[in-house]
């Protein structure tokens, strides 16, 4: 599936934008772009926008892989909950 | 929004939350966009849906949406993103989730509004996926 020209432009302007501000998108960037175009494993977006960073690939399963790879890398697993008791549950959701 | 299955293909998309024990993980991207998580009865829903799935109890019925058994949750079926009423069933405060077969991931708290728009499953998405990668990785 492709995604809209439209969208697919706005990801690789920028895309284009942070590499030429010399901060090329992380991974989590990519992945984020791919998403917000509706884009599959298959698309150009990822692909162009591998191009435009470090996840260099002409496979776009492979780019895809090393961008979710980068996504995985570059954030945490989120906070346990469980394990909690209820009044150390509500105690954090007041503290967000 | 064929991306989401590619990137979730392991989120489980029944209607209810399987009633096993799971890990409950608040994503880092977790936001309360409601303003309502210090209401108390929202509080005290959303800690029994957590220790409710960590312990493998099922959720009651007034946690879903109306209407579960006869209409489709697009954006689940699409997404994988499960939604939760707080504060009763009818009510405008919306936790969204992920359920894999050993974790759930916290998403977000926010209302119909999220309806509303279009493309809401890829608005939802592009705001957690990073976070929600690295979950399904350990699920």
């Amino acid at each position: 599936m492709f995604a809209p020209v439209t969208l697919l432009k706005d990801v690789l302007t920028k895309v284009r934008r942070m590499v030429n501000r010399n901060s090329p998108p992380s991974g989590g960037h990519l992945l984020g772009f791919a998403v917000a175009t509706g884009a599959s494993a298959n698309d150009v977006a990822i692909v162009e926008a591998s191009k435009a960073s470090n996840v260099v690939s002409d496979d776009p399963d492979v780019a895809l892989a090393r961008l979710i790879a980068a996504a995985r890398d570059s954030e945490g697993e989120g906070e346990l909950l469980s394990g909690m008791t209820p009044a150390q549950i509500m105690q954090r959701m007041l503290e967000l | 929004m064929t991306a989401s299955r590619d990137f979730l293909p392991t989120a489980l998309r029944g209607s209810y939350f399987e009633a096993r024990p799971k890990h409950v993980r608040m994503l880092q991207t977790f936001r309360d966009y409601t303003g309502k998580l210090k209401d108390p009865r929202c509080l005290m829903d959303l800690t029994e849906v957590v220790t409710r799935i960590s312990s493998g109890r099922r959720l009651p019925d007034e946690f879903y949406r109306a209407y579960i058994e006869t209409t489709t949750d697009f954006l689940l079926q699409v997404t994988g993103v499960k939604h939760l009423h707080l504060g009763g069933q009818n009510s405008d405060v919306l936790l969204f989730a992920v359920e894999f077969p050993t974790e759930v991931a916290l998403l977000e708290l926010n209302g119909h509004r999220r309806f509303d728009r279009k493309r809401v499953g890829e608005l939802l998405m592009a705001n957690h996926a990073v976070s929600l990668a690295r979950v399904e990785r350990v699920a």
